[in-house]
């Protein structure tokens, strides 16, 4: 029964709508057979549905169909998917027992392709209902030089992208917090990130400038299960402020630009959750939680309370008036022109966990970038919405892999239009920072 | 036998003999009754038992019916249709099987694959053949019997069962539902209770089920469920037997009772009727014997009654006649005696008178001769007053005759003695004596010596100096007997009766007072004299006297 | 975790392993803290002895208040939870720092002493447990561990031949630390501790790894049956032991393996044969142990070495036992698929002239005639470690041979690339098989039943973690 499906699906996916695809550049045959070694090698098991995404549907067609003859001389039972809307779903309920999802593009000379082998095996006891919610299992890389034939392709494509991702950086560890602020005056933005071992000062193109390793301090008596902290920065002082759930107190350090280094300047009990001109507000941290709040306040002031414990604050003081955002859990959030406690304000439904203010345009409007509000949402989502009374969605991609916990705008470039730098959570356990640019119109 | 005893066993008779006659029959009606009503409660029990077996057939037909229709039984045969095997199949049979009371339930496809048991869930998956061949009879027919697989302590155990099959289609799938109930302990035990009989299910030769318990002696009766099994039932008749021994035994214990309450009744009613009779016996005995005016103061009614009247008055006359006639006796006597005397005493006067007479007129006339005749008339008279004083002498010694004062005295010892004082006897005499020793009467010793005396000087008078005189001591069946027999002419017959009469004697100068004052003498002491003919033609004087009680 | 990585072909079985499993926290959102989630167990009774919690709904209850120094994210990937550290110092040395200031209630302070004290009750007459295979490569066989103290948070352990999967053989449940108290019972170190009133169970603030999502668990004893009820009719969240296939939830590791462990002088030489021609382990797991189960037909389940039909002779099927003395089967009383196995071999095998009694036991009853060899024939599973070597290791002392521990795990530890190790563990097992008086059957997995409004992940031993699970919104 099933050879026969897998037949059926194979011939449906790939050739009646379509015309034959064009044989793909050198480069992305290569890319293609190297890619099916790493399935094979990461013992997928047969039968293997395929799904790539690139900023050219005709080259993803074509690496596709090249990848799946190798998988098939490799008797892996391969089948293309295109137009699926839930591939998982389509796997699951054609009994496909693995999924590999890809995405294609050129960075920095490099065709990359990137993606998962995902196991969608479903044991016929298991009825219905989802055996375990599906994960990526095993990370595909594979990189070969671009030739300048795919890169063509992929840039000329990316043209009907208003926004393009691109990657930033690596952690060993997970992403517990993002802030990004000119530290050591240059006009560029410098991304400072936070893990449980360690918070790195990346400069404008990710190279690392300072690190502050906090691992052999003790850690708190009500630990944190998942990477939790802040980080707010103060360019004027040089100063960065973090806390860490891991080690329970916030500390602040200073950048000192030319050693490259970090000095520790103070040590704070509350979490420094945002800046308000110069001066940090700070929040308290539930004990062992990841959520903050629900009052903040610069120290000496009244706080302003935001109702109930909130997961992340985001803040554009380049806008008139400021805007702050905050998350809470279950995908809520409240938007306030006008300072935190700003008279306008309104409420917003279905973001993610990563959600922050960015100015893309650099003319003080923030668009919120947010991650995919369904749990579990595989795959992840990064979306831009337009802030109008009632968000629009302005655009949205699909990441392939990574779950996105943190949304930053940064200046990167000195154009005062900003990045958004994301978080992204490995499914290995690393973490990655990745930045989402928009392109201007041309 | 005594009149009492006989009434009484003729009582005991006359109460038995019904008892007897009616024992054996009664019996053997109860026999026949108990049988009747045994046989009569093996068949309704039958009956019964028969009716749980076709309920066990009907649940197992209506059970494998009513699943074959259910909803239940429809969503499984389109699992099986569709190929999916579900794990609930594994517990379906057994809960399908409980929750409609079965003891058997196997869902079987259309190869005899087991798809689920509820009697032995281990087998799913397997095939069954036994119960495969059960679906090939057509549906509507009787359960059949066949031997199932069910659980047991140490592996699987076979036991009969009575299974239905039924089919459940869906499309081309066939689902055989078959059900029934096991013959096994729990339906021999329910059948053990209904029927009252020890029940044993037997299978391929060996018991396979067991409830109850008849004690011996036992009627069996059967069913069968060929070929697979056969149902005993073994109905006791312990109780019929005990009750009939129990009633034999209350007949024979009625029977003793009865028996016993007529020997006593009879007793009672024999003693009521015969103790008149008795004393009127012992009265008539005491009469015979001689004690006048006896009279039986029992009451009694009846016949008896008048008996008793009948005789107490008798017995009255009679004394009043005695008396009359001792006393006109005695009178009798006396007058004889006065006679006798008045003639003895005559005899002397008459010459008295003559002499005197003589003398008188002699005087008168004066007549010489009055000395003389003085003389010899005074001698005359002397003589004659002698005679009359010695008769005199007598009679008053015979009237005069003391009372004995009685002691002890040895008889042996007295005879003896009196032996020794009798004078010398006359050579041609012969003593013969037998005295026998150690006995003791109560006598007066002066009296019975002068008895004695008196036989033995009347014995030598009778033998006239020749001839032999024996004298005897010994025991008498009334006390001491002393005899006394002489060889001598002995006294005729018609003499014998009145020898001891006063007055009567045969001698020609004797008195005729001897033998009266020692048959008197005899009396006072309360014995006899007695006088018998001896066959040598003497005559033997017997002295009897009687015994003192022996100490 | 610092140690060596390995990379090889064994390591595309532990990727495909590795595909199966849950990573912390790896919802799109962030977690959901607060809540209770009320449990439906099935099992009789809450085990308190570490050796004895090893079937997959007890373990999971088990590891709610009871940890042991790491956890297995997957195959590979291994997560200290109350050792902070777990560094090999020499080729056969680790030395393992334990978290400081981890309070236990009402025993103080997790010391290194604690460790060696649990650890040791798996050598000792009244508790010893086949897990002690997992310690075997120590020195001492982990009996004695007061000597690899060298303070009271930090133990150096060598072990006496090269065994590589050592860090990863610790992070296994039987070996989670368990500290006894005066009154009987035990206290441990988990993400939720017990309470004043016996069911419910508080989250722990000072776990190591943070405090878990749910603020509280609660549970309630109920058998198979009512449980689901009770899940349907959402009184209860969660049922732990049980579902149904509309519900059910299944972790992919099927690693709970159930063996029949047999004497051969009781049962007599062609049990293996008999056993093997009569008894069908496809549909043993599909009939008798249906929820959760896969056959396993060689010494290690499927989840550890591709299985291969088993190559024991068959006697003919007509081969009979007249005359012999019946044999008891002891099976777990509080596992109900292990009853329906056992009359499934019982009827099987009383076709071939076998007279087999079944004995429902207690388990520690269980492990006890298995310590003392005081059986026939025993239903006897044992949760096998997710790495073969250790699991291979578990499976010959499961055969009550001890002995052959000494001449097997060195020659096996010898090999330093991991796939090669897994090469010669299927390789000893296959090869072993017909040595060992132990007849695999089937391997299961944790199995639960939830309302889809709770996310619940696995970890490496196939476990759920419950201070990893939390409401998921409407």
């Amino acid at each position: 029964m099933r050879p026969l499906l897998l037949l059926l699906a194979v011939g449906t996916m790939t050739f009646p709508q379509l015309p034959t695809p064009p044989p793909p550049p050198p480069s992305a045959h290569r890319l293609a057979l190297e890619v099916a070694e790493r399935i094979v090698s990461q013992g997928a098991e047969a039968p293997v549905a395929i799904l790539v995404r690139s900023s050219s549907q005709a080259l993803s067609d074509g690496f596709a169909t090249v990848l799946a003859a190798a998988l098939a001389r490799a008797q892996m039972g391969p089948s293309v998917l295109n137009n699926v809307a839930d591939p998982i779903q389509w796997a699951r309920a054609n009994l496909v027992k693995s999924l590999v999802r890809l995405e294609l593009r050129v960075e920095n000379g490099q065709l990359i392709a990137r993606g998962d082998l995902f196991g969608t095996w479903v044991n016929f006891w298991s009825g219905k209902a989802v055996t375990r919610p599906p994960q990526p299992a095993a990370i595909i890389r594979a990189s070969v030089d671009a030739d300048p034939e795919v890169a063509a392709i992929l840039a000329s494509s990316s043209d009907r992208n208003p926004f393009r991702l691109t990657g930033f950086a690596s952690l060993p560890l997970r992403t517990a917090a993002l802030a990004a602020g000119d530290l050591d005056g240059d006009g560029r933005d410098e991304v400072v990130a936070l893990t449980d071992d360690e918070l790195v000062v990346f400069s404008w193109d990710g190279r690392v400038l300072a690190k502050r390793n906090h691992r052999k301090q003790p850690a708190s008596p009500t630990p944190c299960r998942e990477p939790v902290g802040s980080v707010v920065l103060v360019p004027k002082t040089r100063q960065v402020a973090y806390f860490s759930c891991r080690l329970g107190k916030a500390e602040v350090l200073e950048f000192e630009p030319s050693q490259g280094s970090l000095k520790l300047v103070e040590t704070a009990d509350a979490a420094p959750i945002a800046r308000s001109g110069e001066s940090l507000l700070w929040t308290k941290v539930l004990p062992g939680q990841n959520t903050f709040g629900p009052e903040f306040g610069a120290k000496g002031e009244p706080a302003v309370s935001l109702g109930q414990a909130f997961w992340t604050l985001s803040y554009l003081l380049s806008s008139t008036p400021p805007v702050y955002l905050a998350v809470f859990p279950g995908g809520t959030g409240t938007l306030a022109r006008g300072g935190p406690s700003g008279a306008d304000r309104w409420a917003l439904r279905e973001l993610g966990a990563g959600s922050g203010l960015v100015d893309f345009e650099g003319r003080g409007v923030p668009a919120l970038v947010t991650s995919s509000p369904r749990f579990h949402s595989e795959p992840e989502e990064v979306r831009v919405l337009q802030l109008t009374k009632a968000p629009t969605l302005k655009w949205t991609a699909v990441l392939p892999i990574g779950l996105i916990l943190q949304v930053t705008g940064a200046d990167l470039d000195g154009t005062r239009r900003q990045a958004a730098v994301l978080g992204v959570w490995m499914p290995d356990g690393s973490g990655e920072i990745q930045v989402l640019r928009s392109l201007p119109a041309e | 036998m005594r009149l009492r005893t006989q009434l009484a066993l003729a009582f005991a008779c006359l109460a038995i003999v019904p008892l007897a006659l009616v024992l054996p029959w009664a019996l053997s009606n109860l026999r026949r009754t108990l049988t009747q009503g045994f046989d009569a409660r093996v068949a309704s029990a039958m009956i019964a038992a028969r009716s749980v077996l076709e309920q066990v057939s009907k649940a197992s037909t209506v059970g494998a019916e009513e699943l074959a229709d259910s909803p239940v039984l429809e969503d499984f045969a389109r699992e099986v249709h569709a190929g999916h095997a579900t794990p609930s199949t594994t517990t379906l049979g057994e809960r399908l099987m409980k929750s409609r009371g079965l003891s058997v339930l196997s869902l079987l496809d259309s190869q005899g694959v087991t798809l689920s048991s509820g009697h032995l869930p281990a087998r799913l998956g397997d095939r069954d053949p036994a119960l495969f061949a059960t679906t090939e009879q057509p549906s509507g027919r009787e359960p059949l019997p066949v031997m199932v697989e069910v659980r047991g302590d140490a592996g699987p155990l076979q036991l009969p069962a009575l299974v239905a099959a039924r089919a459940v289609d869906y499309g081309e799938t066939r689902i055989w539902v078959v059900a029934g109930i096991l013959l096994d302990d729990r339906l021999a035990d329910q059948l053990s209770r209904l029927t009252g009989a020890e029940v044993t299910i037997a299978g391929a030769g060996s018991a396979l089920a067991h409830a109850g318990a008849a004690d011996a002696p036992n009627t069996e009766k059967t069913i069968d469920f060929q070929p697979i099994a056969r149902l005993t039932f073994a109905f006791s008749r312990a109780p019929q037997v005990s009750a009939e021994g129990g009633i034999l035994r209350a007949f024979v214990l009625i029977t003793g009772l009865g028996l016993l309450l007529a020997i006593v009744a009879g007793w009672v009613v024999a003693r009521h009727l015969t103790r008149p009779l008795e004393a009127l016996t012992t009265a008539t005995r005491q009469l015979a014997a001689g004690s006048l005016g006896v009279s039986v103061r029992e009451e009694s009614s009846g016949e008896v009654g008048d008996l008793v009247a009948s005789f107490n008055r008798m017995s009255a006359e009679l004394k009043s006649v005695t008396e009359r006639l001792i006393s006109s006796e005695r009178t009798a006597a006396w007058q004889e005696v006065a006679r006798r005397l008045a003639h003895e005493i005559k005899n002397p006067l008459t010459p008295i008178q003559m002499s005197l007479e003589t003398l008188a007129a002699a005087r008168i006339a004066g007549s010489p001769e009055f000395d003389r005749l003085f003389n010899e008339g005074v001698k005359a008279m002397l003589e004659e007053v002698e005679r009359l004083r010695r008769i005199v002498d007598e009679f008053s010694r015979f009237a005069r005759l003391p009372k004995p004062r009685l002691a002890p005295v040895d008889p042996a010892e007295l005879v003896r003695q009196v032996l020794a004082l009798h004078p010398a006897r006359p050579a041609g005499v012969r003593l013969k004596t037998e005295i026998s020793n150690g006995m003791t009467v109560q006598a007066d010793r002066d009296l019975l010596t002068q008895v004695l005396m008196n036989l033995l000087k009347n014995a030598d008078e009778a033998i006239g100096g020749e001839g032999e005189i024996a004298v005897r001591v010994r025991r008498h069946s009334d006390g001491v007997a002393v005899e006394i027999q002489d060889s001598g002419p002995g006294v005729p017959a018609e003499h014998r009766a009145r020898v001891f009469e006063p007055y009567f004697t045969t001698k020609a100068d004797g008195s005729g007072l001897g033998l009266a004052i020692a048959s008197r003498i005899c009396q006072e002491h309360g014995g006899r004299l007695e006088l018998d003919a001896t066959a040598g033609g003497g005559a033997l004087f017997r002295l009897v006297l009687p015994a003192p009680p022996e100490p | 975790m610092k140690g060596p990585k390995q990379v090889g072909p064994f390591w595309a079985i532990a990727a495909f392993v590795h595909f199966l499993c849950v990573h912390p926290a790896d919802a799109a959102e962030r977690g959901n803290y607060g809540g209770t989630l009320r449990i439906a167990f099935t099992g009789p009774e809450a085990q308190a002895e570490p050796s004895l919690a090893d079937a997959p709904a007890d373990a999971a209850l088990f590891q709610t208040s009871f940890q042991g120094l790491c956890r297995l994210q997957s195959a590979d990937k291994l997560q200290p939870v109350l050792a902070t550290e777990m560094e090999q110092t020499g080729a056969r040395t680790w030395r393992i720092s334990l978290v400081e200031g981890a309070r236990i209630r009402s025993a103080g302070g997790l010391t290194a002493r604690h460790v060696a004290q649990s650890w040791a009750r798996l050598s000792q007459q009244g508790t010893l447990s086949p897990y002690r295979a997992l310690l075997y490569p120590l020195r001492g066989e982990g009996r004695q561990l007061e000597g690899a103290i060298l303070s009271s948070s930090m133990i150096e352990l060598s072990t006496a031949f090269a065994w590589p999967d050592l860090p990863a053989s610790l992070c296994h449940p039987a070996l989670a630390i368990a500290v006894p108290i005066a009154g009987g019972g035990a206290v441990g170190l988990g993400p939720f501790t017990a309470t004043s009133r016996g069911d419910v169970l508080e989250e722990n603030l000072s776990f190591p790894l943070g405090r878990p999502y749910l603020d509280r668990l609660k549970i309630v004893f109920a058998n198979g049956r009512r449980a689901l009820r009770l899940l349907s009719l959402a009184q209860v969240d969660l049922v732990l032991g049980e579902a149904e296939k509309t519900n059910l939830i299944r972790s992919p590791l099927e690693l709970y393996a159930t063996y029949l462990a047999f004497k051969a002088e009781r049962t007599g030489a062609d049990f293996r044969g008999d056993f093997e021609g009569a008894v069908d382990r496809a549909q043993l797991t599909q009939f008798f142990a249906p929820t959760a189960s896969v056959p396993m037909f060689n010494l290690l389940p499927p989840a550890l070495m591709p299985q291969s039909a088993t190559t024991a002779t068959r006697a003919s099927a007509a081969s009979k036992r007249r005359a012999a003395p019946p044999l008891t089967l002891l099976y777990d009383q509080a596992l109900p698929e292990q009853r329906l196995v056992a009359e499934r071999i019982q009827v099987r095998l009383h076709d071939l002239g076998y007279r087999i009694v079944l004995k429902p036991v207690s388990r520690s009853e269980l492990r006890k005639r298995w310590a003392l060899g005081q059986f026939d024939l025993m239903l006897h599973a044992v949760l096998m470690p997710p790495l073969p070597a250790p699991a291979l290791a578990l499976a010959i002392e499961l055969a009550g041979k001890h002995e052959l521990l000494a001449s097997e795990l060195p020659r096996i530890g010898a090999e330093a690339e991991a796939a090669v190790r897994e090469l010669k563990v299927r390789e000893r097992a296959l090869a072993l098989a017909a040595q060992l008086p132990l007849i695999p059957l089937y391997a299961q997995s944790a199995v639960l039943s939830a309302s889809p409004r709770w996310y619940l992940p696995f970890d490496g031993q196939g476990l759920p973690r419950f201070d990893d699970a939390y409401a998921v919104g409407e």
